[in-house]
């Protein structure tokens, strides 16, 4: 059964987690059964560089797929194992869903008039001002007026154009409005009951944590969707935010106050939402890694984490599950994720093998490929697969810009995001030499008698293989595809990487 | 070691491999970290996805807090001051009274319908901003995806203290604080913060676990919860706190309480008062669950049982007040704390020890009354309980008196002498008797302070007995005030039954004379009633206070302003308050009554008194029945009647020292002459003494008065010091008798009438003072009196009339026969003889025996002829209005002070330089207009000794007192007409009594064989019958006394021993069914024996013209009486022997020439001046009297005046 699945990136982890999401589809983590994979982001905060930034990847994604993408089968007629940019993944507008108003190819849903405080986007015209609901409201919210010194608690005065900041109270408020909004409205609707969803958000933050529960409210009433395999994601805090007096800012997060929030959270939704949702996954991290102050807007542009990738897959690990696993029994499944082995630095032999085979190992094949791509494809400028597939057009074609800078800086830029974090995800010594590539295992040089007998992933290897692909390659794509052909190679060249290597590095190497 | 990228706990690390099952996070994972603490910085709450996260954050904190892996309840953590905060808000509206609950007060509420509001909120159009927030709480309260604690939920109540919005209420947690509350708190806004019972601080930085507070609200909350198991489904992180508490630190309430959740009679109903919120009376509610304040009752109750500092009172009075409006209020045991006192024991709850630093602020408290009072703490929402502290009990200044007080009659709380009134406020009785006192005072005088230190009883589980109330009075705090009392009757009855309740009948005098010092009240007040600081109740005993001498009137004079206080009802102590400079001063004044607090079972004896009330003196003889012989009455120090605040000179002359006022002198002159002496004893012991001048001392504006509002003492007392003035204006009255008697100035008749009936009512009122005090009780008094023959009928009836009056106000509630025995007074010619003959005074009985009783203005002559055999009328008496006054006044109407005695004594006096200290007495009396020249006389009597008056008669001027002999005679002349006319022998014995008879010392130098003599000389002169050998006359030394005796003797004689009268004009024989003896008023005109004419069958009418037989029958008689008397050698010579020697110019000037129309000679002068007054009765009127005396009623003034004038010295 072939079936869309639908992610929704609530917030600024939710966008990470998409971002990651995006990464290890690129590199081809293989889904079960899933025709599309639609991520839906959503946030307040319009300008912030985190979800910019994953959208921008999620277009790239789509424009490599869309011209360079080809089923591959093997000679048997199975799928070749991994392919990169395996998964459709998708826009809302790719979806055929009848009776809904055409929107816009884009990921984000946004909301109007966020440009005021939190009591005025509610109460414009002030109707309420002595009404009792404003007792009320006075009652559940704090008012610091701007005047006072503790106006950094101010929940009714609270702007909300740069989001909820830590206020997910304030937030799940103005959340309602998603079900008025024609892309929420077109998502409902695209959804089938057999598709799956997953819900991506951080449970410290302002605008994951509150739409993450409204959201399952607005599922689980819609009769339709009422009985969708629902799975989520709860984020906890994996890094720390600088004082405000150290970095500026007007101090609405307040990581100091994380883990309580979180508790505070976490207890609401162990009573609210357990036996919603078929599947929570959690994550967290001991938060060693202190980010910039940031409220939001365009200066939040946090690097990509370890956690996140976590994060992502855990969507893999639910998009894959079977339907028995999620039962319908109205009770909620639980999932940790570990590791063996807690370090300072994670890679490849910290995994278990389910992450190793069908997440570590596309991330590493992919890898090959972006260092091949970005460090030794300059380097074959002369070579006829270069000339075939590049030359010229590197520059000027949109598809090798954004492979280019999907390669070079939304990939390239995440391990190295991860590999600079703390707890730092190094899988990769990517200054390295291809037989240094990966760390924890370093592919020797044979030498018989001081003569190389076996040199591993030389330039000249590498060299060699490009060229034979690429002839084979000719054979059953045409010129005309000469993308997809160009991203079959680095498919390939990537494999060949992968057999010298043998296998991923393990804790016993 | 593998790792798992999750915080909590519930998972088994090694399970962990990639994405692996595993459990739901729970409350009990997290851990508490104790670093947000701060009020007010942690934001936690926002991060949950809720716009109900205020609420749900509450639930987090109290399922965080008691949850398993949490050791203890207790922390300083977010979640533990949330708790805190929540448990904070419960206790204060558990604590919060009624009173404080409502628009504008301490605590009120306003209600957030649920549908109402989501309804109003939806009602919008579809794309208005308010449908953001309907569906958001629609969301959590409505439709099928509401949250189910919220579901049902019909109301959210918000809560407002002090006018700012503290939080509601919530359906997780019952109540949750407002975000902003936080800030009000921090910022200072709210004035008082609530605090508890223990005097902490709500809301503060110092988080309150449940275990930790009052057990009384624990005890509710899990009785809430008992009985509420549906409504705590909800509210499941307060259940299991408030189980967990219980469970750990109360574990006996589970016990206690087994029953409570089942138990249908076991109702919250039953032991707190329902919250009932300002919004139209509705209850406070959530989930079904109803809230309670603790009752004030049971807030009381729980202190009055765990305060280690409660009052341990020996009497229960202040537990039953009335408020202002006169509603009955249960006042509770009140606490006793004082300022900085440092002892052991519980405040307000258990194990809350009280704290040495609390202030008490006495100053906030002192116009509360005690049962309005909070207990201190500084917050006006903590208990409405009483206390009292040192100032309650203790005044602020003491005063002094300008003497000692009288330690015997007053209590001083000092052995040696004390000059204090005791600065003990009255509010002390309400918890204390007096004997308490008495125990619990201690008063210290070093050099010029005093320490009063009064030891207050408490009940106290750590071993402390009582606490000290102690002030130290320096001179700053000591007033001096000039001021005295004086208290009548000084007694107390303690007798419950009413009968007995005009026993309280005081007066009470007030002498004040102070410069800056004003009077502000003097109060009394009984042990039996409480007694308010303000005064706003009828709680001290009613008063009429009358100012009698003014400090204007006082002025120039040593003279005291005086007011009289009447009390109907009986008091155990006296407040005294004055004001200086704004400031109420006061001091009580306790009189001890030891010895003197009557009832019926002690007041046990039985008692007779006889009022002798005589035209110039008056006497009283009382008789205690079973004792020998009446005694005069008198007053003791044992028996003192009124008693001063003042100390006695502690001498031996009772007079000195009774007449002693300290440093208050001007008291003695108020004292005496507008109350009552303190002691009255026999002559020569006291400087009053009985018998004593018939008079009443007045305001000067008495006749003007309305009398139905002139009382005694206030405006009218008697005059008691009449011998003793000599200063100021005093108002005498003499001749009270003489004045009833003759109507003759009618405008005063009313004002006269007042008197007697005043001069009665204090006689009255000192017999009743004198029976109680001597344990008589009062139905076992008697009293009787005396009444001249002589009287006219109309007189005798108007003056029976005011006595029983006077009897009546006085011995209020008595017995009417003795009431109506005062109808009935015993004959003043009969009285005497009673007690001459039973009393060994040498007179036999069953002899002749004539008794003249001479008073002030009548003779009273009975005749007992006891030895006359068979005959029927052997008793006859006969009474006439000539008697000692006019020899010593001012003629016959007179009221000139000039008659010969006067005036031949102030010559006798001048040219012997008689000088004496009581001269003083005879110049004021002198200058005084009220007083006749009998009244000067009768000084002169009472002073002999210093006045040498007898002797400026005997010694000076011998002639002179051939007036006295000449009055003499004539009564001598006269009973011998009677005799003749009656047929009688001559009799044995005549015996003289009566006041009036005292001039018979004069005669014959005091000789009593001579004035025998003399007497005999007489009877040969005017009788033909032979005189018995062994006649005597009999002159007796008291002799007004011997009259009061009688009617005393008389009253309790034998039947047959009594007299009754026979109605002149009766026969003897119309009598005979009585046992008594008859007698019968005999009235023998005036004639002459042998003027052949029935010498007693006429009427006034008879005498109407003046040339008529029996009025020149009479002139002729008068005549024949001077011609027998001074024409009579013997008795020249005889009245030669004493020195009298002008008989001749004696005859000349008194006899009639004859001429009946136009005559001359005194006596006619004075005959037709009486007849003239005689012709104003009714002309059918018999005669009352002989007209014999009609002749001598003016002659004896002038006589003395011409002799005076014939003889100067």
């Amino acid at each position: 059964m072939i079936r869309n699945t639908f992610i929704f990136g609530i917030g600024g982890t939710g966008a990470r987690v998409v971002r990651s999401l995006t990464m290890l589809l690129a590199a081809g983590t293989k889904l079960n059964d899933t025709n599309k994979v639609i991520p839906v982001i959503i946030d307040v905060d319009a300008k912030n560089a985190d979800t910019t930034r994953t959208l921008k990847a999620l277009e790239a994604y789509k424009t490599i797929r869309k011209k360079a993408y080809i089923t591959q089968k093997n000679v048997d007629g199975s799928d070749i194992a991994t392919v990169f940019f395996n998964t459709n993944l998708n826009t809302l507008s790719s979806l055929q869903t009848e009776g809904a108003e055409k929107i816009d190819d884009s990921f984000q849903l946004k909301f109007d008039n966020l440009e005021t405080s939190f009591i005025k986007y509610i109460d414009p015209k002030e109707e309420l001002v002595n009404d009792v609901t404003m007792d009320f409201l006075r009652a559940l919210y704090d008012d610091t007026p701007s005047s006072h010194t503790n106006f950094e608690n101010t929940e009714l005065n609270l702007r909300l154009d740069e989001g909820f900041k830590g206020n997910p109270n304030i937030g799940c408020v103005v959340f309602n409005s998603l079900s008025n909004l024609k892309e929420y409205q077109f998502v409902a609707k695209s959804i089938n009951p057999d598709d799956r969803i997953f819900i991506v958000s951080s449970i410290f933050g302002g605008t994951g944590s509150s739409g993450f529960p409204q959201l399952i409210k607005l599922i689980k009433g819609d009769d339709r969707l009422r009985n969708i395999k629902l799975g989520a994601l709860t984020v906890m805090p994996y890094y720390k935010i600088a004082d405000k007096n150290k970095a500026g800012g007007d101090g609405n997060i307040k990581s100091g106050s994380f883990d309580a929030k979180t508790e505070a959270a976490l207890t609401y939704y162990s009573k609210h939402l357990a036996g919603k949702l078929n599947a929570l996954y959690h994550v967290w991290d001991n938060p060693i890694k202190q980010y910039d102050y940031n409220a939001g807007g365009d200066a939040q542009l946090d690097p990509a984490h370890l956690v996140e990738m976590i994060g992502a897959t855990a969507v893999i690990d639910f998009i894959n599950k079977p339907d028995e696993m999620l039962n319908q029994n109205s009770t909620t499944k639980y999932f940790d994720y570990g590791i063996i082995q807690e370090s300072a630095a994670v890679d490849f032999r910290h995994f278990y093998e389910w992450s190793s085979k069908q997440i570590m190992e596309p991330l590493a094949l992919f890898s090959y490929a972006m260092k091949i791509y970005l460090d030794y494809f300059p380097k074959f400028k002369d070579m006829a697969f270069y000339k075939d597939l590049l030359a010229d057009k590197i520059h000027s074609d949109i598809f090798y810009q954004t492979l280019s800078t999907f390669l070079g800086t939304h990939f390239k830029g995440w391990l190295k995001e991860m590999a600079d974090n703390e707890r730092r995800f190094e899988p990769f010594q990517l200054n390295e030499e291809l037989n240094s590539f990966i760390t924890g295992k370093i592919i020797p040089i044979k030498k018989v008698l001081g003569v190389t007998i076996n040199s591993g992933l030389s330039e000249l290897f590498i060299k060699e293989r490009l060229g034979k692909i690429e002839d084979e390659l000719k054979k059953t794509i045409p010129d005309p595809e000469k993308e997809k052909r160009l991203l079959q190679l680095l498919n390939q060249v990537a494999q060949d990487c992968y057999k010298v290597l043998d296998s991923l590095p393990t804790m016993t190497e | 070691m593998a790792y798992t990228f999750r915080k909590y706990g519930g998972f088994n690390p090694n399970e962990v491999k990639c994405w692996s099952l595993t459990n739901q996070i729970k409350v009990d994972h997290f851990e508490i970290r104790e670093t947000f603490a701060r009020r007010g910085k942690s934001k936690v709450g926002t991060s949950i996805p809720s716009p109900m996260a205020r609420m749900e954050l509450f639930e987090t904190a109290f399922q965080m807090v008691s949850s398993d892996n949490q050791t203890t309840l207790k922390g300083s953590s977010t979640y533990h001051q949330l708790v805190s905060d929540c448990l904070d808000m419960m206790q204060l509206l558990f604590n919060t009274n009624e009173s404080d609950i409502g628009p504008g007060k301490k605590i009120w509420f306003k209600e957030w319908r649920v549908q109402e509001s989501l309804n109003k909120l939806s009602a919008t159009a579809k794309n208005h901003p308010h449908q953001l927030l309907a569906k958001a709480f629609s969301l959590v309260f409505d439709g099928h995806s509401a949250q189910p604690e919220f579901a049902g939920t019909e109301s959210i109540y918000l809560i407002y203290y002090e006018n700012k919005l503290m939080g509601g209420t919530s359906p997780l947690t019952l109540f949750f604080t407002s975000p902003n509350w936080d800030r009000y708190v921090t910022d200072k806004q709210i004035a008082h913060l609530p605090k508890g019972n223990d005097g902490s601080t709500f809301f503060s930085d110092d988080y309150k676990a449940l275990f930790e507070r009052d057990r009384s609200f624990v005890e509710y909350l899990y009785k809430v919860l008992l009985k509420n198991p549906q409504g705590f489904e909800k509210c499941m992180g307060l259940k299991q706190y408030i189980n967990r508490t219980i469970e750990t630190h109360f574990p006996d309430l589970q016990h206690k309480f087994m029953d409570w959740g089942r138990n249908e009679t076991n109702s919250l109903n039953n032991e707190y008062l329902a919250l009932k919120t300002n919004i139209g009376g509705k209850l406070l509610t959530v989930n079904g669950i109803y809230f309670y304040h603790q009752s004030e009752e049971v807030k009381r109750k729980k202190i009055r049982l765990i305060s280690d500092f409660v009052i341990r009172a020996s009497n229960n009075k202040y537990a039953s007040q009335k408020d202002r409006e006169g509603n009955n209020i249960k006042v509770e045991a009140p606490l006793v704390l004082v300022d900085g006192m440092n002892l052991p024991g519980d405040y307000m709850e258990e194990n809350a020890a009280w704290d040495s630093t609390t202030k008490i602020r006495y100053y906030l408290h002192q116009h509360t009354p005690i049962f309005e009072r909070k207990l201190p703490q500084g917050d006006s929402l903590t208990v409405n309980y009483p206390f009292i502290t040192t100032d309650d009990f203790l005044e602020d200044t003491l005063m002094e008196m300008p003497f000692k007080i009288n330690k015997t009659k007053f209590f001083t709380g000092v052995n040696g002498d004390f000059k204090y009134l005791l600065p003990i406020k009255k509010e002390y009785f309400n918890f204390f008797n007096f004997e308490d006192l008495k125990k619990n005072l201690d008063i210290k005088i070093v050099s010029n302070d005093v320490t009063v230190t009064l030891k207050v009883p408490i009940n106290n589980k750590k071993g402390i007995n009582e606490i000290a109330f102690v002030k130290t009075y320096s001179t700053n705090q000591i007033i001096k005030c000039k001021a005295d009392i004086g208290i009548f009757p000084f007694y107390k009855i303690n007798e419950s039954d009413p009968k007995y309740h005009f026993l309280n009948d005081f007066t009470v005098l007030l002498a004040e004379r102070n410069d800056t010092l004003k009077l502000e009240a003097l109060n009394f007040y009984s042990y039996d009633e409480v007694v308010y600081t303000d005064n706003s109740h009828a709680d001290k005993i009613k008063s009429t206070a009358t100012q009698r001498t003014t400090y204007a009137d006082a002025e120039g004079v040593a003279l005291a302003a005086s007011k009289y206080y009447k009390i109907k009802k009986s008091f155990d102590y006296l407040e005294l308050k004055y004001v200086s400079d704004q400031l109420e001063i006061s001091g009580i004044i306790i009189p001890n009554f030891e010895g003197r607090v009557f009832n019926k079972s002690n007041l046990n004896k039985s008692m007779t008194f006889a009022i002798d009330f005589g035209t110039s003196n008056t006497h009283i003889a009382y008789k205690q029945n079973g004792f020998p012989l009446p005694l005069p009455f008198e007053i003791d120090e044992a028996d003192q009647q009124m008693v001063m605040l003042n100390e006695p000179l502690l001498s031996g002359d009772l007079g000195n020292s009774y007449n002693h006022f300290g440093q208050m002198p001007e008291a003695a002159l108020t004292v005496n002459r507008e109350f009552m002496p303190r002691i009255i004893k026999s002559k020569g012991h006291s400087t009053v003494s009985f018998p004593f001048k018939t008079a009443t001392c007045e305001v000067s504006t008495f006749n003007n008065l309305d009398k139905e509002k002139a009382e005694l003492f206030s405006h009218i007392n008697i005059g008691f010091n009449i011998d003793r003035e000599f200063s100021g204006d005093s108002i005498y009255t003499t001749n009270l008798k003489w004045l009833l008697e003759n109507n003759s100035d009618v405008s005063r008749s009313v004002s006269n009438r007042s008197r007697v009936r005043f001069f009665l009512t204090q006689l009255m009122l000192q017999i009743k003072a004198k029976a109680i005090l001597n344990f008589c009780l009062p139905e076992q008094v008697d009293v009787l009196w005396s009444i001249p023959s002589s009287m006219d009928k109309q007189t005798a009836a108007e003056l029976t009339k005011i006595i029983k009056e006077a009897y009546a106000t006085v011995f209020d509630n008595v017995d009417i026969t003795k009431l109506a025995q005062l109808g009935f007074p015993t004959k003043e010619s009969i009285a005497p003889y009673f007690f001459l003959t039973k009393n060994d005074s040498g007179i036999q009985a069953e002899t002749n025996i004539i008794n003249i009783d001479i008073g002030g203005g009548t003779t009273d002559i009975m005749m007992f002829m006891d030895a006359t055999g068979n005959r029927k009328d052997k008793y006859l008496t006969t009474s006439f209005r000539f008697a000692g006054n006019d020899i010593w006044g001012s003629g016959y109407k007179g009221s000139l002070k000039n008659n010969g005695f006067i005036n031949n004594y102030l010559f006798y006096k001048s040219a012997n330089n008689i000088e004496h200290d009581e001269m003083r007495y005879f110049k004021h009396a002198e200058n005084d207009n009220n007083l006749s020249s009998d009244d000067l006389i009768s000084l002169l009597f009472k002073y002999d000794k210093q006045s040498k008056y007898s002797d400026s008669i005997t010694d000076g001027n011998t002639n002179l007192s051939i007036v006295l002999y000449l009055h003499y005679s004539a009564i001598v002349y006269h009973i011998c007409q009677i005799i003749t006319a009656k047929q009688y022998p001559l009799p044995r014995y005549l015996s003289f009594t009566g006041k009036g008879s005292q001039y018979l010392k004069l005669l014959c130098n005091g000789s009593e064989n001579e004035l025998n003599e003399f007497t005999k000389l007489l009877l040969r002169t005017y009788s033909n019958q032979v005189l018995p050998t062994s006649f005597k006359v009999h002159i007796n030394e008291d002799p007004k006394v011997i009259t009061a005796n009688g009617v005393i003797e008389y009253a309790k004689a034998d039947i047959q021993d009594q007299f009754v009268e026979v109605p002149r004009g009766e026969t003897f024989e119309s009598l005979d069914h009585d046992q008594r003896k008859k007698y019968q008023d005999f009235v023998h005109a005036g004639s002459g024996n042998d003027d052949l004419i029935t010498p007693n069958e006429f009427a006034v009418k008879d005498t109407q013209n003046l040339d008529s037989e029996i009025n020149l029958a009479v002139l002729k008689n008068v005549n024949r009486f001077l011609e027998l008397t001074f024409g009579n050698k013997q008795i020249i010579d005889f009245l030669y022997a004493f020195k009298i020697k002008n008989t001749k110019l004696v005859l000349d000037s008194l006899k009639w020439n004859g001429d009946i129309f136009n005559g001359e000679g005194l006596i006619y002068d004075s005959y037709k001046k009486v007849l003239k007054d005689l012709h104003k009765q009714d002309g059918e009127n018999q005669l009352s009297e002989s007209l014999f005396f009609f002749a001598f009623k003016d002659s004896l003034y002038r006589l003395s005046k011409i002799l005076t004038e014939a003889n100067p010295l």
